[in-house]
């Protein structure tokens, strides 16, 4: 039996089986780099950009699959390229944005610049990330809102990662009177930022005088604390620092300015009726 | 990471057997079986942090400032701790060390009536990374093992070891 001479629906069958073992040829490749993809992100990527990526794959090999296959099934497939080449055209204009925003996607899943759970600031929204899909990415503001950006926007932006370091510096400039002893209040400011646990001890606080300004001597104070605890830290020192500054009798001035009169000012006191 | 108040000197192939002060934690647990519940741990000495490293790839950690004593020191043990570590240079250079890094979560603590204790070394290896291991035994006999928080098998970590890769 000759199962070569045999035809199936007018095909012939040495045809379709040209055309299984093309598509199992397909199955079998496409399982292969998805598999060998995973094991190669696994660490890099979560479960569900692989999986979104994996199956990219798979739709890619199958596409190239059916162009082998069309023309051996008797389906002109330089025709059927022209025609889709003119629908892809028109599909793209139309989904313009939205590809832009997929490869974005898929850059970003590769490039890594945020992970799920960075705080960062991204095109001046600053909040921790709550999820990066292919489209978009979500971020919630420290007021408690949802934002989506879409990642054409968050590719093409300037991106603070708030979390990339583990510790992080904020400073102060705390003003104090001129006749105050400025190498006093340095030293107090020291013991206060010495007592907080998180304000770190390396890398070391810095406390200087930065400028003598109009109303006050500056001092600039420069902390560094772990990055969990830095908005902690900056709120509960500040006020430490002034109570401490005013129970050792060193004051925050208001604004001053000093008149002087070209001629004598003569004045007088009237006393309460 | 314990900072010493005076910097350690130390000869080419040269150790030194040093004893350090460090902050106790006493842990309030739980215990039914073989299963354990923390239910809190708290510490006498106000607790201070540092960086060790850069700011990248650094780690943060207890920060604890000690003397450096050649016989153990009296301490009060509710609040402090006596290390004794052997350091060792193993390279042909003079070697200065003023800081020491422990990976806490794989200390081997003892504790009696009237001291709480470890045993460690730390071997110098280069001009920037030191290693330190703590000891499975107890310094002094007579000690009782501290419940362990976190087993070794659990932490998938090479054992009772750190690597000071950000300088000493």
């Amino acid at each position: 039996l000759n199962l070569i001479d045999y035809e199936l629906g007018g095909v012939p069958i040495n045809k379709i089986l040209l055309v299984l073992i093309i598509a199992l040829a397909a199955a079998v490749i496409g399982k292969s780099i998805s598999l060998y993809f995973t094991r190669l992100m696994k660490k890099r990527m979560t479960r569900d950009h692989i999986k979104i990526i994996t199956k990219a794959f798979y739709f890619l090999i199958f596409f190239i699959a059916a162009i082998i296959v069309l023309p051996i099934v008797g389906i002109n497939a330089s025709s059927l390229i022209v025609a889709g080449g003119i629908f892809a055209i028109v599909i793209g204009f139309a989904t313009q944005t939205i590809f832009g925003n997929l490869v974005s996607g898929l850059f970003l899943i590769f490039e890594r610049p945020i992970k799920v759970g960075d705080v960062v600031n991204i095109d001046s929204t600053i909040g921790q990330v709550e999820d990066i899909r292919v489209i978009s990415t979500t971020i919630r503001t420290f007021d408690g809102y949802f934002v989506r950006i879409p990642n054409m926007t968050v590719f093409n932006s300037k991106i603070t990662n708030f979390f990339v370091n583990k510790a992080r510096r904020f400073e102060y400039s705390v003003g104090i009177r001129y006749k105050d002893d400025a190498d006093k209040a340095i030293q107090i400011i020291k013991e206060t930022i010495e007592e907080h646990p998180f304000a770190l001890k390396y890398p070391e606080p810095m406390v200087f005088v930065e400028q003598l300004g109009n109303s006050s001597v500056d001092i600039t104070v420069k902390i560094w604390a772990p990055f969990s605890e830095w908005y902690e830290v900056r709120r509960e020192l500040l006020w430490k620092i002034k109570v401490n500054l005013e129970e050792n009798g060193i004051f925050v001035p208001f604004p001053q300015r000093e008149v002087w009169f070209n001629s004598e000012l003569v004045t007088s006191r009237k006393e309460d009726a | 990471m314990v900072e010493l108040t005076r910097t350690l000197l130390l000869p080419p192939k040269g150790s030194k057997t040093i004893f350090l002060k460090f902050p106790v934690e006493i842990g309030v647990i739980l215990t039914k079986g073989n299963s354990n519940r923390i239910i809190d741990v708290f510490t006498e000495i106000y607790p201070k942090y540092a960086l060790y490293g850069d700011l990248k790839e650094g780690i943060l950690c207890r920060y604890f400032g000690s003397d450096v004593h050649v016989k153990p020191p009296k301490a009060d043990s509710s609040m402090e701790g006596i290390a004794k570590v052997v350091i060792k240079n193993n390279t042909v250079a003079w070697r200065e060390v003023s800081k020491l890094v422990f990976n806490g979560r794989m200390m081997k603590l003892y504790y009696s009536k009237d001291l709480v204790s470890f045993s460690a070394s730390a071997r110098i290896l280069d001009d920037e990374k030191v290693e330190t291991k703590f000891s499975d035994k107890p310094w002094k006999k007579g000690q009782t093992k501290s419940f362990e928080m976190i087993t070794q098998r659990s932490l998938s970590l090479p054992a009772n070891r750190f690597t000071m890769e950000g300088g000493y």
